[in-house]
């Protein structure tokens, strides 16, 4: 359903993506996991056709995203990291827009935006401004926009970034369905507990290099070889394979020099670090 | 106050070190901007120098006529700063007191709130000099120059322009500070936008009029009466009255109680800077935390937004982008304004030229010829119309904004997007050009037949539609907000300047082309143009549609696929 093929994305010297391989099946949701900067967004703009590789190819329901970059879009949903809307129209007109661009019939049209209206919990509001919008509800209703055309591909890109813990568990909960119904999702988020509670499999790239691909269970037994019958939560297997520990022995010089520190000998952050370290 | 100094020092190292690292492309922009200025300005001292000379040479045996008069012409300069200042400047301190994208952070800081807005207001104070200045400050020069006075006059009109901006300034954030603290932010800005609106709209009216009456009356007296009807006397309540008195004091010939000028402008510019600050302290922090906030509209009010839905709309990328940004457009104020103002400059042209037509002027001025006047009346009503898409239509694309991801990421062809974003920056010079054709039907004026009329129309608005479109998909600006009288930032304020000078200009080589005859003496007697006139056009007309369907399209197909 998606399928990334040697790509590439340069500027000037610096490789943004670097020789990315990965391919996600119907089913199945796809966690996209690296460190701010590691070149998430920039793949996700490459396989949704918003940039065009240095090389390589990207295949979105079986079609070559450069070459036909409309057909591919008509296969997918996309939902940006920020969401920026159209102030000056309503919800309920962005989404007959986005409905007219697909060509999806009126009626049709009317009565999804019915429903994801009353799913995101926006039927009160679906007449106003989108300009008198919160952060949380804007991005409701990019997430609204994607889903409007019912696609067989989804891409997210850190979707629960603003949103109350109700609508996160509700985009979580679609997400899923969505897969359940054969769709492909390709999520790329920094809640660890996201990609490892949901995601069926997930992929860690770092300076666009993808590091790690897998189940949680295939990373926890590559990242720590022989010690397979160990709990290692994903927070530990991201820091391991990014390069994170590093940070830790710093992060408790910090919490020692802190003058709460003192008090919090137990329970305190650096207790959390040592934990989990 | 070290704090503010802290502020607003960063402020000014942020500007110019982005300047310092911008791209060759930004610094040459940067530059061209600092030259025009220069060049307005040095064109308004000049303009203003020869008027003043004029003056001199004319009226050198009546000291008082000639003392009069310029300082009714001082006073009228003065009059206009402080329009400007109502017009634009509301805006400018709205935009940097409440909503400098720092300000989240800074207020955050452990710093005193009223520093925070000490920074704000000077760096708002500062814009507020440079964009003012290139009107104000040449006309005191030129005349200083003119009757070749001292540096020292010269440090004073500077001095009493200076203090005018900061007694104005003082009121504009007073008066901010109370509204945005006791009324919700959104309705505010819109009362502010409304009232800018309407002021602007009563300064074209006036000046047409003016302009009206100087057309018509050809006299230099009623033309210096005209633009001097603010006599110091009858105006006596204005700051800039008591600027004007305050600089012309120093100078015993012009019998003005200088004192009385300086006394009240200087009181007023302190105890406005320093209410404003001291008040900031209270007030200033509600007013910035609900900068956002809104009456929360009825919800029979609220639904109004949506509209009927039609079951059989059309559909595809080029019906539902137009109509989009129809609807975009119809709660625009910006479009109001421009139409308004559009229309305003149309009436008052065809009333000038019906003037001149009662008066027999056009024969005189075109020998029995009516070609030049005929095509006035078909390139007017497009580069009016064009005005208005030159800030609506022909930046459209730009005006996508952040948003442009919903097209980017949507099954959005490049060349059905362009064709949208083509027909609504052809909108308002088809609609000004067609309307005002058929009123010419009704007049004496001289025009060509409507058919041919509206056939030529619809070739000049091609063509200065296609330039507009070209260059929004060339140099788009993402970042562009149009708001009334101008634009969110300067790089947005020159863009759309471009854009409208670069219409005036094919306005300019269009009337030319069908001008043709005239210009080669090869005939275009009495109101017909001939088949060369119509050849150039449509072959103008053919290569900007062979532009939008090749190039254009190209490049809109790389916004939206790799970008």
């Amino acid at each position: 359903m998606i399928r990334a093929v040697n790509l590439t994305k340069r500027y000037g010297s610096l490789a943004a993506v670097d020789n990315l391989n990965l391919s996600v099946k119907p089913g199945e949701i796809f966690g996209f996991l690296g460190p701010n900067g590691a070149g998430k967004t920039t793949t996700i703009k490459i396989l949704v056709g918003l940039l065009k590789p240095t090389s390589g190819e990207a295949w979105i329901a079986g079609t070559n995203v450069a070459k036909d970059p409309v057909v591919a879009k008509r296969a997918l949903g996309y939902v940006p990291d920020t969401p920026h809307v159209h102030e000056r129209l309503t919800a309920r007109e962005l989404l007959r827009f986005v409905g007219d661009l697909r060509r999806i019939p009126p009626e049709k049209i009317e009565k999804k935006i019915d429903e994801l209206m009353a799913l995101f919990e926006l039927t009160d509001r679906q007449d106003e401004l989108l300009g008198s919008f919160s952060h949380g509800m804007r991005q409701k209703v990019c997430i609204a926009c994607a889903l409007l055309g019912e696609p067989r591909v989804l891409f997210l890109d850190e979707p629960t970034v603003g949103l109350d813990p109700r609508s996160a568990r509700l985009v979580k909960d679609i997400l899923r369905t969505i897969a359940d119904s054969g769709g492909a999702v390709f999520v790329s988020t920094h809640v660890l507990e996201i990609a490892e509670r949901m995601c069926d499999r997930v992929g860690i790239i770092q300076n666009g290099v993808l590091i790690a691909e897998g189940t949680v269970e295939e990373l926890r037994s590559k990242a720590v070889p022989g010690k397979e019958g160990a709990v290692f939560s994903l927070e530990d297997l991201f820091l391991k394979l990014t390069g994170g520990e590093e940070y830790k022995e710093l992060i408790r010089h910090l919490s020692s020099d802190h003058p709460s520190s003192d008090r919090a000998s137990a329970g305190s952050s650096a207790g959390d670090v040592e934990r989990r370290g | 106050m070290g704090f503010m100094w802290t502020i607003l020092r960063r402020d000014l190292r942020s500007v110019f070190a982005a300047k310092g690292k911008a791209p060759l492309k930004e610094k040459l922009g940067f530059i061209v901007i600092a030259l025009l200025w220069a060049v307005l300005g040095t064109a308004f001292g000049y303009g203003a120098w020869r008027l003043f000379g004029y003056l001199a040479a004319s009226f050198g045996g009546v000291p008082e006529f000639r003392s009069a008069v310029e300082i009714n012409l001082l006073n009228a300069s003065s009059l206009f700063v402080l329009s400007m200042v109502i017009l634009i400047g509301i805006q400018t301190t709205y935009r940097s007191v409440y909503e400098s994208p720092d300000l989240g952070f800074l207020l955050c800081q452990p710093v005193p709130v009223w520093a925070v807005f000490g920074a704000k207001y000077l760096a708002s104070y500062g814009t507020m000099v440079l964009m003012t200045s290139l009107h104000g400050l040449p006309v005191w020069m030129a005349f200083a120059s003119a009757r070749g006075l001292g540096a020292g006059f010269y440090l004073l009109a500077t001095a009493g322009f200076l203090v005018l901006l900061l007694a104005c300034h003082g009121c504009i954030s007073l008066i901010l500070l109370l509204a945005m603290r006791y009324l919700p932010g959104r309705k505010m800005k819109q009362m502010f936008i409304a009232f800018s609106a309407i002021f602007g709209i009563l300064i074209v009216i006036v000046s047409q009029l003016v302009s009206a009456r100087i057309t018509q009356a050809g006299d230099p007296a009623v033309i210096i009466e005209s633009l001097g009807k603010g006599q110091l006397s009858k105006m006596w309540y204005l700051p800039t009255t008591w600027m004007t008195k305050g600089i012309l004091g120093s100078l015993p010939e012009f019998g003005v109680d200088g004192l009385g000028g300086w006394v009240p402008l200087v009181l007023l510019a302190i105890g406005s800077t320093y209410g404003a600050i001291v008040l900031s302290e209270k007030w200033y922090l509600a007013g910035w935390s609900g900068r956002a906030d809104e009456l929360r509209p009825a919800k029979k009010k609220a639904r109004r937004h949506s509209g009927r839905v039609s079951g059989s709309r059309l559909q595809g990328v080029y019906w539902s982008v137009l109509r989009k940004d129809l609807k975009m457009l119809w709660r625009d104020p910006v479009v109001w304004y421009s139409v308004v103002v559009a229309l305003i400059g149309l009436g008052f042209f065809a009333y000038n030229m019906m003037t001149a037509v009662q008066k027999g002027g056009l024969e005189e001025a075109h020998s029995g010829d009516t070609l030049v006047s005929s095509v006035m009346m078909i390139v007017m009503p497009v580069f009016m119309g064009s005005v208005t898409s030159a800030q609506t239509g022909g930046v459209s694309l730009s005006r996508e904004g952040e948003a442009f991801w919903l097209l980017r990421a949507g099954p959005a062809s490049a060349r059905a997007l362009l064709f949208a974003k083509f027909t609504y920056a052809a909108l308002p010079p088809l609609i000004f050009t067609s309307a005002f054709l058929v009123f010419l039907e009704f007049t004496v004026l001289p025009h060509v037949s409507l058919w041919l009329g509206l056939a030529l129309g619809v070739l000049a608005t091609l063509v200065v539609a296609a330039l507009q479109i070209g260059l929004d998909v060339y140099f788009p600006d993402f970042s562009l907000k149009v708001e009334l009288g101008a634009s969110s930032g300067g790089k947005g304020t020159v863009k759309i300047l471009i854009g409208i000078f670069s219409s005036m200009g094919m306005v300019g080589l269009l009337a030319g082309v069908l001008l043709m005859p005239l210009i080669f003496r090869s005939g275009g007697t009495g109101m017909g143009l001939p088949a060369v006139s119509y050849l150039a056009l449509a072959a103008m007309a053919l290569g900007a549609t062979m532009f939008l369907f090749g190039p254009a399209t190209k490049r809109l197909h790389r916004l939206l696929t790799d970008m």
